[in-house]
């Protein structure tokens, strides 16, 4: 299965092929109609994902390369998320302690999520940490690595 | 005191958003007319003027997945640093049941409006506020309570503890009450999601997957 790069930051060069380039990305925000969950399941009233959508739940990995504003992810991968609502069912299920929407697809990829950013202090480090790994735990990813982008030099594109 | 309420959702001051609910409970009682504006449907520059003549914020958003919906996020990041003595609240409101699912991103607000200059007020996580906006006459307990809490805000400028934690429960969910909710699920999906599918003529393609590549049905048909 492929491998899908999702790029916030222009100044690194990753392979063409399935890029999602956000720096360059215009999309429009959820709006919290909720129609892709009770009207359309699955598919959202806005049609500018859908190339993204098909990437993402047909890969077995995606690498995001992504630029924190603040300590914290930047608005515009917040707005990327937050149109991945489709992509799960409304239904729910209870497990540790907390609540889980139940998947829509039969897997979803792992995930990489490296960050250009240097924390005040641990504090933020632990909270940026702690939201990026509930994002992807509620998102059904199996392997969820969150990392800086040195880590990433190191390893090299895969 | 000048006190301004930021409705973060998407939706705007309508009476079908939960979050203007909350807002309008919690201006209630209070004695000095409290402003309520929106984020997402004002004029940016427009708002951070007011912002800057008011004593006390308070932002009462929704969860969009785990955090406050983007434009929300986009204008808190690009928020000015305080103007003297004011302070600065959150409420984030969600349909979980357990308030858990909004921690992370009241710590990290917390930290932000500190680093800002603001005296932060407090934040609250409250679950259980899905319907909120459908039907509300369900959630007039909760309403009254907000308006207590407003107007006890109004008073001290900070969040009163003992509400918040009120607020917060169940903050994670119990292994008894996790068997209860999942027991309760093939019920509470005919009821809920299930009837307004049925409503929508949706019902029929509510496990649909538009997205989905030949590998992948070739995995899910064995």
């Amino acid at each position: 299965m492929k491998t899908v790069f999702i790029r916030e930051s222009t100044d690194r060069s990753l392979p063409d092929a399935s890029l999602f380039d956000l720096s360059e990305a215009q999309f429009h925000p959820c709006i919290g109609c909720w129609s892709c969950w009770w009207k359309t399941p699955g598919v959202c009233i806005h049609k500018d994902l859908e190339d993204f959508y098909r990437d993402y739940v047909n890969a077995g990995k995606v690498v995001f390369w992504a630029k924190p504003q603040q300590g914290f992810i930047s608005s515009q991968m917040k707005s990327l998320f937050d149109r991945m609502i489709p992509l799960f069912l409304p239904y729910t299920t209870f497990r540790n302690g907390g609540t889980y929407h139940r998947p829509r697809y039969p897997r979803y990829p792992d995930i990489e999520f490296y960050y250009d950013y240097d924390f005040q202090d641990d504090e933020d480090y632990q909270i940026f940490h702690a939201y990026v790994y509930k994002v992807f735990e509620q998102f059904h990813a199996r392997r969820i690595k969150i990392a800086p982008v040195s880590d990433f030099e190191k390893e090299g594109v895969v | 005191m000048k006190t301004i309420i930021l409705n973060g959702s998407p939706k705007g001051n309508v009476e079908k958003c939960g979050s203007y609910l909350l807002a309008q409970a919690f201006a209630k009682k209070m004695s000095t007319p409290c402003e309520i504006r929106s984020i997402i449907k004002e004029n940016r520059l427009d708002l951070i003027e007011s912002i800057q003549h008011a004593d006390n914020i308070i932002l009462i958003a929704p969860n969009y997945i785990h955090s406050v919906p983007a434009q929300t996020l986009d204008f808190l990041l690009a928020l000015p640093p305080a103007t003297g003595n004011q302070t600065l609240g959150f409420i984030i409101q969600s349909g979980y049941p357990e308030s858990s699912e909004s921690e992370i991103i009241c710590r990290y607000l917390n930290r932000l409006g500190e680093r800002l200059g603001y005296t932060v007020s407090g934040s609250i996580a409250k679950g259980e506020c899905a319907g909120l906006a459908i039907v509300p006459e369900r959630f007039k307990k909760l309403l009254d309570e907000f308006s207590a809490f407003g107007a006890l805000f109004e008073q001290t400028r900070q969040f009163d503890r003992q509400l918040v934690e009120k607020f917060a429960k169940p903050v994670r969910l119990s292994k008894p009450l996790m068997w209860l909710l999942n027991a309760l699920t093939p019920l509470s999906d005919v009821l809920g999601w299930n009837r307004i599918m049925k409503s929508n003529q949706a019902y029929e393609k509510r496990l649909d997957t538009p997205y989905l590549g030949p590998a992948q049905v070739k995995t899910m048909n064995g």
